[in-house]
């Protein structure tokens, strides 16, 4: 079925698919303070580069080439939104906030083309939140594509009787989205009573403790990444509040 | 946490993340109608567990929103959940098992919170600041649009369309 396609890890055997998620977690939060303190074109342009890199190194350079794509237009809204409504500086500010977006982004789907959903609701657990809540988080991606059956059936049930789901004008098609929530949220409803029953029944929440099949551990070189990451970052804000960077970072392009 | 509130907390994050997911034309740009947003006034008839619902799947539902067709996705995916979260809340405080008026002031106010917040970080993405500049105004005007038919209009009728459904059968 095609639209379960955004379900499927491409499980790859790279170190970074190794890390385990809360380093790669740690270098996403590194990246984004990073590039929200810069407003300059060079620092930016390095820290894109940079996650190019990693995004070399787990191999991912296909879906990610795919992500970029789809942005372009985006991009090119950034841009000119930003000319438009700045002073001075154009090209340089623009330029950017451009290369701002862009590893943001990247660094992003760097995280999610890397961690698999069981190890993102392995690390939330092991990050002291409640199992409760890691449950609903597996739960939820589970029943995704159950949901898209479902959706799928009632709007077949509801074409069936004659409804023209794609037709009409505006306020048309706005009324049969609300013929399409309604007996969806209903029936949906119904169906979490069924699943709490199946929970209880196979005792959910009778012990406190449980065992688990995989068990995360943090390896040497998580902690050196992580403890190299944190003290970039803070270096770098440190120097950039006492004015000691390096001039030759805040080069404006228009100068040169 | 009873095993009923999780099983109903975390089908509506699914509902979520399959309308966001299944239903992509018109949620993915920059000024966007996002079907799924008419899920948040839910929290008004379901309490807590919608709220928590409309969080997870938010941020479920960006995740795995087909590759390529924006990047925005991956920074909507932590931006709208906060967003959700805080709007279905107050919408919770406001009119959870109160009366019509009352939820109709509760979609208002999810409106305007969704707007701002995810107006700011848009913006705030976009041009490195929060100002009244252009950009501001024509991704605050875009979302405003969007949250008022998505949230406002349909989210408020099937939030009525439901109670007369479910106070008939299991509530």
């Amino acid at each position: 079925m095609s639209f379960l396609e955004g379900f499927k890890f491409r499980r790859k055997d790279t170190r970074i698919h190794k890390l385990d998620p809360r380093t790669k977690f740690i270098i996403v939060v590194v990246y984004t303070v990073l590039s929200l303190i810069f407003f300059n074109v060079i620092p930016l342009f390095i820290l894109f580069l940079s996650t190019i890199f990693l995004i070399y190194m787990a191999e991912s350079m296909n879906e990610w080439k795919k992500t970029i794509r789809g942005m372009f237009f985006f991009l090119t809204i950034i841009f000119i939104l930003n000319f438009i409504s700045i002073s001075q500086n154009k090209i340089d500010y623009s330029l950017a906030m451009v290369l701002r977006f862009l590893t943001l982004t990247s660094i992003f789907s760097f995280f999610f083309l890397t961690t698999t959903p069981d190890e993102l609701a392995l690390a939330i657990e092991a990050s002291g939140i409640s199992r409760d809540y890691s449950l609903m988080f597996t739960m939820s991606l589970r029943f995704v594509p159950t949901l898209a059956k479902d959706l799928q059936t009632i709007m077949d049930a509801l074409r069936s009787r004659g409804l023209e789901l794609e037709k009409g004008g505006f306020i048309q098609r706005i009324r049969n989205y609300t013929y399409v929530l309604v007996p969806l949220i209903v029936y949906e409803i119904r169906r979490s009573l069924m699943i709490a029953e199946a929970l209880e029944a196979r005792g959910y929440g009778a012990t406190d403790k449980i065992s688990t099949y995989f068990e995360l551990r943090m390896k040497r070189i998580d902690y050196i990444i992580t403890v190299i990451a944190i003290i970039i970052t803070i270096l770098v804000i440190l120097l950039k509040i006492y004015g000691m960077l390096p001039s030759w970072l805040f080069i404006k392009i228009s100068n040169i | 946490m009873k095993t009923q509130k999780i099983a109903l907390a975390s089908i509506i994050a699914a509902t979520y993340a399959s309308l966001v997911i299944f239903l992509p034309v018109i949620s993915f740009y920059a000024w966007q109608i996002r079907i799924a947003d008419a899920l948040l006034p839910l929290s008004t008839i379901l309490g807590i567990p919608a709220v928590i619902g409309v969080t997870i799947g938010c941020f479920i539902g960006n995740l795995f929103a087909p590759w390529g067709s924006f990047g925005l996705i991956m920074l909507d995916a932590i931006g709208g959940s906060i967003a959700n979260l805080i709007a279905s809340y107050i919408a919770y405080r406001i009119a959870y098992n109160k009366n019509r008026l009352l939820r109709l002031v509760a979609t208002l106010c999810e409106i305007i919170i969704v707007t701002i917040i995810v107006g700011s970080y848009l913006t705030y993405i976009f041009s490195g600041k929060i100002d009244l500049s252009p950009t501001f105004i024509a991704t605050i005007l875009g979302i405003f649009t969007g949250s008022v038919i998505s949230i406002g209009v349909i989210g408020f009728t099937i939030t009525e369309a439901i109670i007369k459904t479910l106070y008939s059968k299991n509530k």
